[in-house]
């Protein structure tokens, strides 16, 4: 490698390790809400109440809400990526679980709570 | 008029990436990292010694081929990220190409494609979930481990050249 690459290649990690020290450091605060969207919709939980839960969309999706956390507890989806990120609790965290299509985010106080309501299966 | 040997040449460097892209998936994840990211893109190498030796076309060809493996080992999904983010990289090495010739590093290649690659499966993810958070929230650590392991594979194509173009051109 030479110096010119170190250099910019220096750079490049400088920008990314910015760009990420800056979201942690100004968004600290714990969720309120967990958002969820998968094919048939959005819905939004509280982080407040502990709850095990399954999508009509794809009852092999289970969510756990523990301790105001949620994670993917699990999946039947191949690669396992959504079940690895394991718990969230701050705002902006997000997981996904693409072969599903379904997005886990967790959203602050602010948030509109209502939502589409869905019918999830309590497990 | 085909070119019998340039074909041959070909399939050696598919079966390159495929063996490559099984001994990645034997690697056990780094930790610390999400297992997404955590891919250092070994059969990228073989991409991008097709890309500056080969052809240009031929790159993207390759690309195509290694995502239709993705697809059949993986699922649907995995071949479209795969396929997208190969394309990317290698539109993004292009742009280089003609900007700078020679006058970068097969590491800065290197390192601007497996961000492309990253950047381009993100962006095909996000419009598959129409959910564009997602590129904020992922666009920093893709960055990061783009350009670790973009200068870790362009290390890589440097030792590999010689002894491919032994190959290649005897």
């Amino acid at each position: 490698m030479t110096k010119k690459d170190f250099i910019i290649v220096g750079i490049i990690l400088i920008l990314g390790g910015l760009l990420l020290v800056s979201r942690y450091f100004f968004r600290r605060d714990d969720g309120v809400f967990a958002q969820i969207t998968c094919l048939f919709g959005v819905t939004t939980f509280s982080l407040d109440d502990d709850l095990i839960f399954t999508l009509p969309s794809n009852e092999n999706i289970v969510f756990e809400i523990r301790d105001g956390q949620i994670a993917f507890l699990e999946s039947d989806c191949p690669d396992k990526v959504c079940v690895h990120v394991g718990f969230l609790r701050r705002v902006g965290q997000m997981a996904v679980c693409l072969p599903n299509n379904t997005v886990l985010a967790i959203l602050g106080e602010d948030a509109d709570s209502a939502g589409i309501d869905l019918f999830v299966k309590n497990r | 008029m085909v070119d019998v040997k340039k074909i041959t040449f070909m399939g050696m460097m598919l079966a390159m990436v495929f063996v490559l892209l099984l001994i990645e998936r034997a690697m056990p994840a780094l930790p610390m990292l999400p297992p997404q990211f955590s891919k250092i893109g070994l059969a990228n190498v073989i991409v991008m010694y097709v890309f500056f030796f080969v052809g240009k076309k031929d790159a993207f060809v390759m690309v195509g081929l290694k995502a239709l493996f993705g697809f059949l080992l993986r699922g649907p999904v995995a071949g479209l990220l795969s396929f997208s983010g190969g394309v990317f990289s290698v539109i993004i090495m292009l742009v280089l190409f003609f900007m700078f010739r020679q006058r970068i590093s097969y590491v800065i290649y290197s390192v601007a494609g497996a961000i492309g690659f990253n950047v381009g499966q993100l962006v095909v993810a996000c419009i598959f979930l129409w959910d564009f958070r997602l590129f904020v929230f992922y666009f920093p650590v893709l960055i990061i481990t783009g350009a670790v392991f973009g200068t870790v594979t362009g290390m890589f194509l440097k030792i590999i050249i010689p002894a491919f173009n032994r190959i290649n051109g005897g």
